[in-house]
């Protein structure tokens, strides 16, 4: 029987599907101190802990826009392995519409890079981070990405930060999950929750119903 | 002469579903009945509760109707040949012994290829890889169907099963193998950028041409528990239909043959059983 036996070297090697992450955060000037600084730590923490997971690390391909007196394309997609940590920092206004069409536009060019590299993926998300409301015109923004999400084409999670961020702008952006406000500061045990999510994801097979933890860690309860 | 087509098939039980404790659902089935050679191989829907059970209904069902009425599908219409094979899966899902709705509850693919004398027919819904073997050389005869993301594909039971359904319809040629793969062997089997066969599969192929039947299904289980199932965390199953050297008529005065084919059509149902832990 040993005779039968196929070698590794006889098999094909197909990329690992990847899960594209686009994260769009809110780093206008209400975001000084606190807000930036915790911040900062919780995008850390999602880095290093995608790292560590063998399976999530092949598979999370993730970018960074940030919103506050520019929009700015803070990471491009890519190895997650060879992306630095970035170091945010507060000031301006907040052109969320702009940086939500940004993402999208990154997005796109993303996915037909897969295709055209024969690399399977999974359904994109956008993690949508804001302390405030909009200071341009979201309508296209949201239109888009609405279409995109009612068609199964895109998830985003919308996340308001602190009492004064609006969340009928962000609801705007998705029409099927609500959104919900960070608890506090509290932004490292929602990247850990990310950190999971796409952990999850980046396991799951055809017809298999993804179940993400629930965000009660995170999440401030009366939005839940 | 006669042409016959040695049929062999094994499932495993991915890691997946070894963590979790449940049971693999992928199927393979062959059946050789009336003259028809069909090979069968279903994987279930991973979150359904009845997805090993579907699987096994699918495979069984189609390799069933397409043997039963193997010449209606190779001239009917192909939306007829889509309509009369799900209509038959579905049929037998809900008449199954402890049927439990919704239908959903039994979601599978299904990849199937019969051959009779010199033509061929094949079915493929959802993702998993068809192939075939021509003097050596492996061919794709169907490729996956994911729709756009890597953990979405459709089903027995899907709204668009019947748009999204192939049926692959021909003379044989000069086409000596297939190969059916769910996704799970697919993953080290099939290449999805340059969309080709791994080699193995025509190594498995050859060794068709030199040992017996058993020997294979023992070889093919072995070879997907050691090393097609350490490529992937999903479940894994391949069937392999060869065809073998013509059989020689018998010589004036020898007698048995007919009985000898007789009694192999009799017991030509072979279903390789899904690994169930």
């Amino acid at each position: 029987m040993d005779d039968l036996l196929i070698s590794t070297q006889e098999l094909t090697e197909n990329p690992t599907a990847r899960v594209p992450i686009c994260l769009v955060l809110d780093t206008s000037g209400s975001m000084t101190g606190a807000p930036i600084e915790e911040l900062n730590n919780g995008v850390k923490y999602f880095m290093e802990a995608i790292r560590k997971d063998d399976i999530a690390s092949a598979a999370a391909e993730m970018a960074l826009v940030t919103f506050g007196s520019t929009v700015q394309k803070v990471l491009d997609f890519g190895s997650i392995h060879r992306q630095a940590v970035p170091t945010l920092t507060a000031g301006g206004r907040t052109p969320m519409g702009a940086a939500v069409n940004l993402a999208l536009d990154m997005l796109e060019a993303r996915k037909q890079l897969y295709s055209a590299s024969g690399v399977d993926y999974y359904q994109p998300w956008i993690v949508l981070m804001t302390d405030g409301m909009p200071t341009d015109d979201v309508e296209q923004a949201a239109a888009r990405a609405c279409q995109l999400i009612n068609n199964r084409k895109l998830t985003i999670f919308p996340i308001g930060i602190g009492p004064d961020a609006d969340m009928e702008f962000l609801k705007k952006f998705s029409p099927k999950r609500p959104p919900l406000r960070l608890k506090g500061l509290n932004f490292v045990a929602f990247f850990e929750w990310l950190s999971k999510s796409v952990s999850s994801t980046s396991q799951s097979m055809p017809g298999e119903k993804v179940t993400l933890e629930s965000p009660a860690s995170w999440a401030s309860w009366e939005t839940l | 002469m006669n042409s016959q087509w040695m049929m062999f098939g094994a499932s495993v039980q991915g890691r997946a579903h070894m963590k979790n404790e449940m049971p693999c659902q992928d199927y393979t089935f062959s059946l050789h009945r009336g003259g028809v050679y069909v090979c069968a191989l279903a994987d279930g829907a991973g979150s359904c509760s009845h997805a090993d059970k579907g699987a096994e209904i699918a495979a069984r069902t189609a390799a069933y109707v397409v043997s039963e009425r193997f010449g209606e599908l190779m001239e009917a219409e192909h939306e007829t040949c889509v309509r009369i094979l799900l209509e038959e899966i579905r049929s037998s899902i809900v008449r199954s012994p402890d049927y439990v709705e919704p239908i959903k509850n039994y979601s599978s693919t299904l990849l199937f290829v019969a051959v009779h004398g010199d033509r061929y027919i094949a079915g493929h819904l959802g993702d998993g890889v068809i192939g075939g073997e021509r003097a050596g050389v492996s061919f794709v005869l169907s490729p996956p169907d994911n729709g756009e993301f890597h953990n979405t594909t459709f089903f027995t039971t899907s709204e668009q099963a019947e748009e999204r359904m192939r049926i692959y319809r021909g003379e044989l040629g000069d086409i000596s193998g297939f190969f059916l793969m769910s996704d799970g062997a697919a993953e080290s089997l099939y290449n999805r950028k340059s969309e080709s066969l791994a080699p193995a599969l025509i190594k498995v192929r050859e060794w068709a041409d030199k040992y017996a039947i058993d020997v294979l299904e023992q070889a093919l289980q072995n070879n997907l528990e050691k090393v097609i199932r350490e490529q992937t965390i999903d479940d894994c199953s391949l069937a392999i239909m060869a065809l073998q050297r013509p059989a020689e008529p018998p010589s004036p005065g020898e007698e048995g043959g007919e009985c000898e084919r007789a009694a192999d059509e009799a017991a030509g149902d072979q279903a390789a059983r899904s690994d169930r832990n």
